[in-house]
């Protein structure tokens, strides 16, 4: 059993062969007569049946012979090593169930050495391959596959050259490397390739037994390796066929094989990361750089992939044209356009894939991978050939899940075919191609269509027509413009741009739109059409009033450069509806005197109509250089109204303002104002005023409250009664005009007839003279309350308010004995205190209404006092009667014009003016006059007080010295 | 003895009518003047009753409704307008007591010569003559000397 123990020790030991027969016939005790390792191809005759028959039986097979020449039995036996027959033995002697059983075992015994030894030599090949892989400074699949070739035949016993292939998804090699065996040119590869063809065709990636393919090397054995990703390995190797060490060589590679595929994968992976950087670095360089340049562009990819020709197409609506191409053919032509399906480029914009050929010109090949029956070449750009042979590979590039273009480059025959390498390189830079297209030409109109507030906006794109014109078809529409035209967006697109306008309209804007599309056919930037009204025709049949611009946008990365036409449409229907309404309003408005502006917050004048100007003598370009504050009398009151416009907002405030004309002048005006917001949120007030100057005159004059406007019913109510008690008035004062003069007339005509005594006379001469005193008040007091009213200036002069006092007195004496009334002066406090520079006349009126208004309204027998007196804020002249008391509530009404008290009315003499007179005059002489009740003296009296203040003092003391 | 005939003026500014005055004195006529209206509604009151006797009675259209005294002690519900004093009293007179014009004839002075004036003077068949005197209009004189003759 010794011996049975050394087969296992040294698996790999070249003379264990050798050393095999004498351990056989020591162990068995049986002479070795022929011994046959590994028998693969030669063995003797009668040895042949025996191996065939072991190793379709997979197992071992021992028979004695037949006994010849009286040399003893002879025992042939062929062991099976559990995966071969391993060994062919004859031995001499004869058959006992002993040596069958120890020649079984060591059967199973050669088999586990042999695969002891195999995988010793597979660790040691692995071993060595990774570490002179990794050992490599720049690795190529070419040199990686050499590295390998190169290990397995030195490490590999009986292995005298291998060779290496690596095939891309079509069997199509990527690389070739081979130590120890000579591969010759392209006529080698071709072979290579045909005999990749066959496996894939006939029997796939399995192994295939030697003698098939002796044809080729002669001696070779191959094995084919599946590696990840779709390609695939095949390996050649020259090995010693049918010697031990050969076979060991081949059971090693065969463990090895799962290792070198992925050994080989992973260069394949490194040297398709290269690749894919070199195609990232052009993209970085190329893609990035605004505008691109796709002739620079498509010139560096054709460099990359030593290519013959590189062309790119980019999408125009519906068809490719042409964009940039390293073929100086095709940049010859006049138009290169391709439409779906057509020809293999067309194929790829309808796909959307990509495609590879070895030859465009075999039908076969085309029709498996594209499902086209191509017959010949047939190119849309002419009849020429070009560049456009053989070797294909062709990209469908994307934005999003729209083709955009396809990008195709070709090898003339002769030139080694695409591989799914550069499929895979250039499908990644397609990507990045499609992403940065995509983002050029949206950006290009999608600019446009942000650049725009317009409601409306749609895009047509001009097509040629066969006749020589072009049609402007539509292919982009907003919500707006659906809105605005009537229809969906699906509904819309495809039309013809021109059928949107209505009859005419279209003509009207040609000449403008025909120069735009010259203008940007010469330049390099879009070219803008200037808004113009039109007509829009809805697809109901309606139509609508626009204002419509227009911008021609050319887009000139493809040839002939394709121009697009972008329509802006504002709905100017209603607006232009409410401008003629605002139109006619504001002239309305002007009219009728009411002034409308806008402004800013600041003050600053946006709007103003022509009214404005006439109220404030201020014209339309005054208000925009200056603030409005300006126009205040008080500026603040700017401020303050836009303070309450905005905490009213969005109602009117109404208000009533003195404003200063530009000539100075004040005036008052009563309007109403607003805060409004654009849409934007910006702040601006609008109003709208009257100037109500004239008409808060008209209020004074008619004794109305000029703290608002009086509403028109008021006004007029005021209007007539005021009318009313001028006729009251005027009959009043006729009334009291006759009273006297047909008192003077009675007494005349009684002397006439019979002229009396002069007791008589004399009697009745003051009654006579103050009568027509009398008269002659009441006319002064017309004259003077037309002088007041008016505003007319009057001279003033120094007067004693004592003697003015004492004059008056004498008028009224005959007044005075009728009632039994008397009259003091305190002519002392009068002198002393009222020598006041004032108009003579007018100030002896007032003291004649009010001794007038005292007699009429003093108790009989009373006493009516006339004094002066002094107080801190100036003098007084006090009139004091006792009669009817006058209530707190019409103190100040009884100066109002036309009031007569209820009381007083029971006595017909009043014409409610004296006392409105009284104080105007006063007033027109910067002095105060009102009525106190005072209780003294046992019982109350009626004041008025004139109050002279304080300046009329001075001022006389300083005029007198 | 016949005591002298009485004439009744109302009026509350006899000043202005003193020349009135002075002409029916001067006919032999004693001349009783009441100032408001209260007085003279005492005065026709006492004809009637027969206590006074009054040839004529001349009235002002627009008298005191009282005289200012006691309108300081009135409180304002009495307060009745002085406007139309005369209409009031001259249909106090006729309406009212009932004197006659045969009993006491009545004239009436205004300054106004509105309708309505006229129109209820009229109707109570009292003539009204302007105050001021006019020798085209039929004045107060052609009453005086028809039914105050002189004596």
């Amino acid at each position: 059993m010794s011996f049975f123990t050394t087969i296992l020790e040294r698996p790999t030991d070249r003379d264990f062969w050798e050393r095999l027969a004498p351990a056989i016939k020591n162990q068995l005790g049986y002479r070795v007569v022929s011994l046959y390792p590994f028998p693969a191809g030669s063995v003797s005759p009668e040895f042949k049946p025996l191996v065939q028959q072991a190793r379709r039986e997979r197992s071992s097979k021992i028979r004695e012979s037949a006994q010849r020449l009286g040399r003893g039995a002879l025992l042939h036996a062929a062991l099976w090593d559990g995966n071969d027959v391993s060994l062919g033995l004859s031995l001499r002697g004869r058959l006992s169930p002993e040596v069958s059983e120890q020649l079984l075992e060591l059967g199973q015994l050669l088999g586990l050495r042999r695969q002891l030894g195999a995988q010793q030599v597979a660790a040691r090949l692995e071993s060595r391959i990774g570490q002179s892989l990794s050992g490599q400074e720049r690795r190529t699949l070419r040199a990686d596959l050499r590295v390998i070739t190169r290990v397995l035949i030195e490490e590999a016993p009986a292995l005298h050259g291998a060779l290496l292939v690596a095939f891309d998804d079509e069997e199509y090699p990527l690389a070739v490397a081979a130590s120890g065996l000579a591969v010759e040119g392209d006529s080698s590869l071709r072979q290579l390739w045909q005999f990749g063809e066959r496996l894939a065709t006939e029997s796939g990636w399995t192994p295939v037994p030697v003698s098939d393919w002796m044809r080729f090397t002669g001696k070779a054995t191959a094995r084919t390796l599946r590696i990840e990703g779709g390609y695939g390995g095949l390996l050649i190797l020259d090995v010693e066929a049918g010697s031990p060490d050969g076979y060991l060589a081949q059971e090693a590679v065969e463990q090895c094989l799962s290792y070198l595929a992925a050994t080989i994968g992973v260069s394949i992976q490194l040297e398709a990361a290269a690749w894919l950087q070199k195609l990232h670095d052009l993209a970085k360089t190329e893609l990035e750089h605004k505008p691109l340049r796709l002739d620079h562009l498509v010139h560096r990819l054709n460099e990359l992939f030593s290519s013959g020709a590189t062309t790119l197409f980019l999408r125009v609506q519906s068809e490719l044209r042409l964009a940039a191409t390293t073929d100086p053919h095709l940049e010859a032509c006049e138009e290169v356009v391709y439409q779906p399906g057509e020809g293999l480029t067309g194929h790829l914009f309808n796909s959307g894939q990509s495609l590879r050929l070895f030859d465009t010109e075999d039908p076969d090949e085309v029709r498996r991978k594209t499902g086209l029956e191509r017959r010949g070449p047939a190119h849309p750009e002419g009849p020429f050939v070009g560049g456009v042979t053989a070797r294909f590979l062709a990209i469908s590039i994307h934005s999003g899940e729209r083709v955009v273009g396809v990008l195709r480059m070709c090898r003339e025959k002769g030139q080694p075919k695409f591989n799914l390498q550069d499929e895979q390189a250039l499908r990644f830079f397609g990507d990045l191609l499609g992403t940065a297209l995509a983002f050029a030409l949206e950006s290009l109109i999608y600019d446009c269509i942000m650049g725009s507030t317009s409601v409306a906006l749609a895009v047509s794109c001009r097509e040629p027509t066969a006749d020589g014109g072009f049609l402007p078809r539509t292919f982009l529409t907003n919500a707006g413009a659906q809105e605005l035209l009537g229809g969906s967006a699906e509904e819309l697109d495809g039309l013809d741009a021109r059928e949107f306008y209505a009859p005419g309209a279209y003509r009207r804007l040609e000449d403008r739109l025909e120069k735009a599309f010259r203008q940007a056919a010469s330049r390099r930037e879009s070219v803008e059409v200037k808004p113009v009204l039109s007509r829009i025709r809805r697809r109901d049949g309606t139509f609508r009033m626009v204002r419509i611009s227009h911008r021609i946008v050319v887009d000139r990365r493809v040839h002939p450069p394709s121009f697009y036409t972008i329509g802006l449409a504002r709905d100017t229907t209603e607006s232009l509806i409410h401008a003629a309404q605002h139109e006619r309003l504001m002239a309305m408005l002007n009219e009728m005197g009411i002034a409308y502006f806008r402004c800013n917050s600041a003050g600053y004048t946006l709007e103003s109509s022509p009214a404005e100007g006439r109220i404030t003598g201020f014209s339309e370009e005054d208000l925009a250089g200056i603030k409005r504050d300006a126009l205040y009398v008080n500026p603040a009151e700017r401020k303050r109204l836009m303070a309450e416009a905005r905490s009213n907002s969005p109602r009117l405030i109404e208000s009533r303002q003195q404003l200063r004309r530009k000539d100075k002048d004040e005036i008052w005006i009563a309007g109403a104002l607003r805060q409004i917001k654009d849409a934007a949120g910006k702040e601006s007030f609008e109003g709208l005023y009257r100037d109500v100057t004239d008409r808060l005159k008209l209020q004074t004059f008619l004794n109305a409250s000029t703290d608002r406007l009086l509403p028109e019913k008021e006004l007029n109510q005021k209007l007539r009664e005021n009318a009313e008690f001028h006729l009251d008035y005027l009959s009043s004062v006729g009334h009291q005009l006759l009273t006297p003069l047909s008192s003077l007339l009675g007494n005349l005509e009684n002397w006439k007839n019979l002229l009396p005594q002069e007791s008589t006379i004399l009697r009745r001469m003051p009654y006579i003279v103050g009568q027509a005193r009398v008269c002659a008040r009441m006319v002064k007091n017309l004259s003077f309350m037309d002088k007041i009213l008016r505003g007319e200036s009057f001279q003033r002069e120094w007067i004693s308010m004592a003697q003015l006092a004492i004059e008056t007195t004498l008028d009224f004496q005959h007044l005075l004995d009728a009632g039994k009334l008397r009259l003091d002066i305190d002519k002392p406090s009068l002198e002393r205190l009222l020598v006041v520079r004032v108009h003579r006349e007018m100030l002896r009126q007032v003291v004649v209404n009010l001794v007038d208004n005292a007699i009429k309204y003093s108790r009989p027998r009373s006493k009516i006092t006339i004094r002066a007196f002094e107080r801190r804020d100036g003098h007084v002249f006090d009139i004091k009667n006792r009669g009817l008391p006058i209530p707190h509530e019409i103190r100040e009404k009884i100066f109002e014009r036309g009031f007569r008290s209820r009381k007083a009315k029971m006595i017909p003499t009043g014409t409610g003016l004296g006392l409105w007179l009284v104080r105007r005059i006063v007033e027109a002489h910067d002095a105060s006059i009102r009525c106190r009740v005072l209780a003294e003296q046992g019982g109350e009296w009626n004041h008025f007080h004139i109050l002279f203040p304080h300046s009329h003092h001075r001022f006389r003391r300083r005029s007198f010295r | 003895m016949t005591a002298i005939p009485r004439v009744l003026i109302v009026d509350d500014q006899p000043g202005d009518i003193g020349w009135l005055v002075d002409r029916i004195v001067e006919r032999g006529y004693e001349v009783v003047l009441a100032t408001n209206e209260q007085a003279a509604r005492e005065r026709l009151q006492a004809a009637k009753d027969g206590r006074e006797k009054y040839a004529t009675a001349i009235l002002d259209v627009m008298v005191a409704a009282m005289d200012l005294e006691d309108l300081m002690d009135l409180d304002e519900k009495f307060f009745v307008d002085s406007e139309d004093t005369g209409i009031r009293l001259a249909r106090f007179a006729r309406k009212e007591l009932g004197i006659s014009a045969r009993q006491m004839p009545i004239a009436s002075l205004t300054i106004r010569d509105d309708d309505r004036v006229k129109m209820a003077m009229k109707e109570l068949g009292i003539p009204l003559f302007h105050r001021t005197p006019s020798t085209e209009r039929e004045d107060i004189n052609r009453f005086i000397d028809k039914h105050l003759p002189s004596r």
